[in-house]
């Protein structure tokens, strides 16, 4: 609504006495009137035209932005789903590769696989055959006192000493 | 206004809204005297009410998707109305030497209009409007250029109508009285 709608002697009884009312309708009447008779002074057609032409290189500015924005936006959302993409790809190659084993490396695949290590592994053998050798001549010793007595220790530390040796050495 | 300029109106600011060169163009064409007249009244200077009606319509390009339907002269008079009220703020802030100046144009008004000569060329309703009270004569430009009425004044000035009345009731009042008593006064001058 504008004021040319607006009831004004209606409007101003809701907050004057009916005689106040008629007069302050007249008052501001005959004071629009004063402004209608003394009008302001037009904008030039200069400026006008300068408005216009300062209007169509903001719209310019604003277009331009827009279309910055627009395009920052497509390619951040395709470095995105690019990103995701190879995350995706490589924990799927990950998965897919077997769990690294650190002992699988360093033995060989006869001993890892064997189901009989005492057989397949010479070195272990060997080493179980020694000391089978040992233990019997320490039973030996320790049931037949001649042969304790002839016996040469030295020999037996000698091969107590090779065993462990070896069985350092693997 | 009739149901056509309204239509039409509608189209404008829609185009506006998208950005559209040729619909800023009619409005500026449709609205830059109103506008213009009420920053002269407020202002009562050339050069202000020039700079100000440019900004109001180049932050109309970023502001008027703002605007969400109802009496659009209402909205864009209070925008102006802001944009005047900002720019006030900011010059009593900094500018003293207005001051110095405003003394000046009041003084040369006074000569001109003790000699006599170029009578038609002082603004007379711009001297006498600067004796009113700064938000009375605010809500009497509104009113008159906006053609807002009492009811939507109060609503965008965040005021109580009866306020409003009695504000632009005693502003009207007292420019009659001085418009009246100038005249005589140059009556008798000549």
């Amino acid at each position: 609504m504008n004021n040319k709608d607006e009831n004004l002697k209606e409007l101003f009884d809701k907050f004057y006495a009916e005689a106040d009312s008629a007069k302050i309708e007249k008052d501001i009447l005959r004071g629009e009137q004063i402004i209608a008779e003394n009008p302001a002074p037009q904008p030039d057609a200069r400026l006008i035209s300068d408005i216009k032409a300062r209007v169509n290189s903001e719209l310019a500015i604003r277009e331009k932005r827009r279309v910055f924005t627009y395009l920052r936006a497509t390619v951040t959302a395709a470095a995105a789903v690019l990103i995701i993409g190879v995350t995706l790809l490589m924990i799927n190659r990950v998965e897919r590769q077997s769990p690294p084993n650190v002992a699988e490396g360093t033995i060989p695949s006869g001993i890892w696989e064997s189901e009989d290590l005492m057989n397949d592994d010479v070195g272990l053998a060997m080493l179980a055959a020694n000391i089978d050798a040992v233990e019997d001549d320490v039973l030996a010793m320790r049931f037949d006192e001649k042969s304790y007595e002839t016996m040469n220790l030295d020999d037996v530390e000698a091969d107590v000493l090779e065993i462990s040796d070896d069985l350092w050495k693997g | 206004m009739e149901k056509a300029d309204r239509r039409d109106l509608e189209a404008v600011i829609a185009g506006c809204k998208r950005g559209d060169s040729e619909s800023f163009s009619r409005l500026i064409d449709a609205y830059s005297a109103r506008l213009y007249g009420f920053f002269y009244r407020l202002s009562r200077d050339k050069t202000t009410s020039e700079d100000l009606l440019s900004e109001l319509f180049v932050k109309l390009v970023e502001k008027i998707r703002h605007y969400r339907g109802g009496h659009f002269d209402a909205w864009l008079f209070t925008v102006a109305n802001n944009i005047w009220r900002d720019s006030l703020r900011a010059r009593q802030r900094g500018d003293k030497a207005l001051e110095g100046r405003k003394a000046q144009l009041e003084i040369d008004a006074k000569k001109k209009r003790i000699s006599g000569l170029e009578t038609d060329m002082i603004d007379r309703l711009g001297t006498e409007l600067q004796n009113i009270e700064q938000d009375s004569r605010e809500l009497i430009m509104l009113r008159y250029y906006s053609q807002m009425s009492f009811k939507e004044i109060a609503e965008t000035q965040g005021m109580p109508i009866g306020t409003v009345l009695s504000k632009v009731h005693r502003g009207l009042a007292k420019l009659r009285e001085l418009m009246v008593s100038a005249t005589e006064q140059n009556k008798d001058e000549q």
